[in-house]
């Protein structure tokens, strides 16, 4: 069959085929009742998103190993607090004050939780095709958006947080007067802004890396990169030079630099550390960056057979 | 809306240099249509055009007479079931189809109740707390088809929906296939599979290379194809002595003795079959069947495809 007759067949094909549907039965009654808000279509992810998370070995390990810093941290500031009220002036005792912040241990936890949850938010959805099922509903790229992070910004935020608010409850409640807890109160208030940067600046970057690749492997491997390398190299960099700028991309010394700030804890003689306003822009711009990104890459999905 | 529930006006896909879909206008009724093509001929391109997930590059896809790309309302009068998993193995079935339920719009209360009909209705009530991660691929198939349905859909897609299903899983899905289509609904199955086709319908669109090569009733085309002689066999007792006699018809091109049968390549149908009774009457020969081979879908999927 030549091609010029194939086309002839088809085009009187069409021309036979029937203008109109067959008459049939509407024998279903289309939903009359309300619809819920189309905002809250995130909430649906995220929840999903967040149980299927927590049902996952590597959370209930991670989020059990957080009351081991906890009750490290919580011991620690009972002792020093009572050896610090009977020890003489000037002697050199360490403060109560500074087991608050980020008990040991901690942001190695959050950023685990953070490795473990987010890297694969976006690269399980893109392996799988499960962008077919979310776009084929009244869902936005944004609503997506919100609902992978929000589970990942929830569970390092518990690791991030949880301690550190008990701990600083804790120090009030060892302090001997109403009066010196009232004064003391500021150290919630350290507590909640330190945990939440902390959670920010860990989970969303990994949820957006997480959209760059459709293998979790590699997108863990190009976060614990992205975390550890210069926070090593910065740490030997800065020795060796006797300057704050090599921690200028680590993560971590960020994230030190603004807890300390707030916490009113200053670093030790020896240590460098740039000044805090550079961190604070620092940890602004990574999770801005992250969420454009995150943005970006999703307002462009267009849905794809895997 | 003219009555079509889908209409694609000029539709094209690409990307880059390679042209998916090209210039594709149709327009499909209520009921069970066929979405044929080998593998690659664009079909999952077009279906995916069809239920909004894909813009085209050019032209309009029509869906209940709105545009469907970025028509967030029209995505609760569409269910798409991909051929694709996508499903997460650690929910149960009755998660999954629930969440997906839920995004939609209803309740959780709602959509669970929802959820469990449907699950009811694919026959997965038992099953239902299971995880995913445990299904068969039979049992997914059927998930995938109850999470398409479970917000009550008017227009329907399913992707290559009896890919790896069993039989009992395939005698469900076309059952529920066939009610939504008697509903009133409008149903576009996609598969290369032909015969899985032509069990649920005769209407058919036949993408190839990303053209439209044909749009209607598979028997309606076969008979517009004439550069193919017609196939009719004929099974008698004397194949000899009725050969003798038809092909002596202006319109036969061709008689083939096969045992007890013969093929008659026919360029008139309508003129042959009234002829056959008339030429055995003559010669004496008993008929005891006659069938038509080439009047089905894979002979005109096979015309229609094999000049590419």
């Amino acid at each position: 069959m030549s091609a010029g007759a194939a086309k002839k067949a088809a085009k009187a094909a069409k021309v036979a085929a029937p203008k109109e549907g067959a008459i049939l039965d509407r024998g279903y009654t289309p939903y009359a009742g309300a619809y819920t808000e189309q905002a809250s279509r995130w909430k649906v992810i995220a929840s999903r998103t967040l149980r299927m998370s927590a049902r996952q070995w590597w959370a209930i390990l991670l989020l059990i190993a957080t009351v081991g810093p906890l009750l490290v941290a919580g011991i620690r500031m009972w002792i020093y607090s009572k050896i610090g009220a009977v020890a003489p002036p000037g002697a050199d005792i360490p403060s109560p004050d500074s087991m608050v912040m980020l008990p040991g241990g901690t942001m190695t936890l959050a950023f685990l939780i953070a490795l473990f949850a987010g890297a694969g938010q976006v690269a399980d959805d893109t392996r799988a095709g499960a962008f077919q099922f979310y776009f084929a509903r009244p869902v936005t790229r944004d609503q997506y958006l919100v609902g992978k992070v929000v589970p990942v910004l929830t569970l390092t935020l518990f690791i991030a947080l949880a301690p550190a608010l008990l701990l600083s409850l804790l120090r009030l409640a060892l302090l001997p007067t109403a009066t010196e807890a009232l004064k003391k109160l500021p150290l919630v208030g350290a507590t909640l802004v330190t945990g939440t940067i902390e959670a920010l600046v860990l989970a969303v970057p990994a949820v957006a890396i997480s959209s760059l690749s459709r293998k979790r492997s590699l997108v863990q491997g190009g976060y614990a990169v992205l975390y550890l390398l210069p926070w090593i190299m910065g740490g030997i960099f800065a020795k060796v030079t006797r300057s704050a700028w090599p921690d200028l991309f680590s993560v971590p010394h960020h994230i030190e630099n603004i807890a300390r700030f707030l916490y009113r804890q200053p670093w030790g003689p020896e240590d460098r550390a740039l000044p805090v306003w550079i961190s604070a822009a620092f940890v602004a711009l990574l999770v801005a960056g992250s969420l454009a990104l995150l943005r970006k890459r999703l307002s462009a999905v267009e849905v794809v057979a895997s | 809306m003219s009555g079509a529930f889908i209409e694609c006006e000029h539709a094209a896909k690409w990307y880059g240099q390679i042209i998916a879909v090209n210039d594709v206008s149709l327009s499909v009724p209520g009921g069970v249509t066929g979405l044929l093509g080998p593998n690659g001929a664009g079909k999952s391109t077009l279906l995916k055009m069809m239920v909004g997930q894909l813009r085209p590059s050019k032209g309009v896809v029509k869906v209940l007479g709105e545009p469907v790309w970025g028509s967030r309302t029209l995505m609760r009068r569409i269910g798409y079931c991909p051929e694709h998993e996508g499903t997460y193995e650690d929910l149960t079935g009755l998660e999954m189809v629930t969440a997906l339920t839920e995004l939609h719009g209803f309740g959780h209360d709602e959509a669970r109740a929802r959820a469990e009909k449907m699950l009811g209705v694919v026959d997965l009530k038992d099953a239902m707390h299971r995880r995913l991660g445990e299904y068969s691929k039979g049992m997914r198939q059927r998930a995938k088809l109850a999470q398409a349905m479970a917000h009550d859909p008017e227009v329907v897609f399913l992707d290559e929906p009896l890919t790896g299903c069993d039989p009992l899983a395939r005698v469900r899905i076309l059952e529920v296939i066939e009610r939504l289509a008697a509903e009133g609904r409008c149903v576009v199955v996609s598969s290369h599979v032909l015969h899985e086709i032509e069990t649920m319908t005769s209407q058919i669109l036949l993408i190839h290379k990303g053209q439209l090569r044909a749009e209607g009733d598979v028997h309606q085309i076969r008979a517009l194809i004439d550069a193919h002689p017609h196939k009719v066999r004929v099974e008698c007792d004397k194949p000899r002595a009725l050969a003798e006699k038809l092909v002596t018809q202006d319109h036969v091109v061709g008689v083939t003795v096969d045992g007890d049968a013969i093929v008659v390549d026919t360029r008139a149908p309508d003129r042959l079959y009234p002829a056959i009774p008339e030429a055995a009457k003559t010669a004496g020969v008993y008929i005891r069947a006659l069938t038509s081979p080439d009047d089905n879908m894979a002979a005109v999927f096979k015309y229609l495809t094999e000049t590419a």
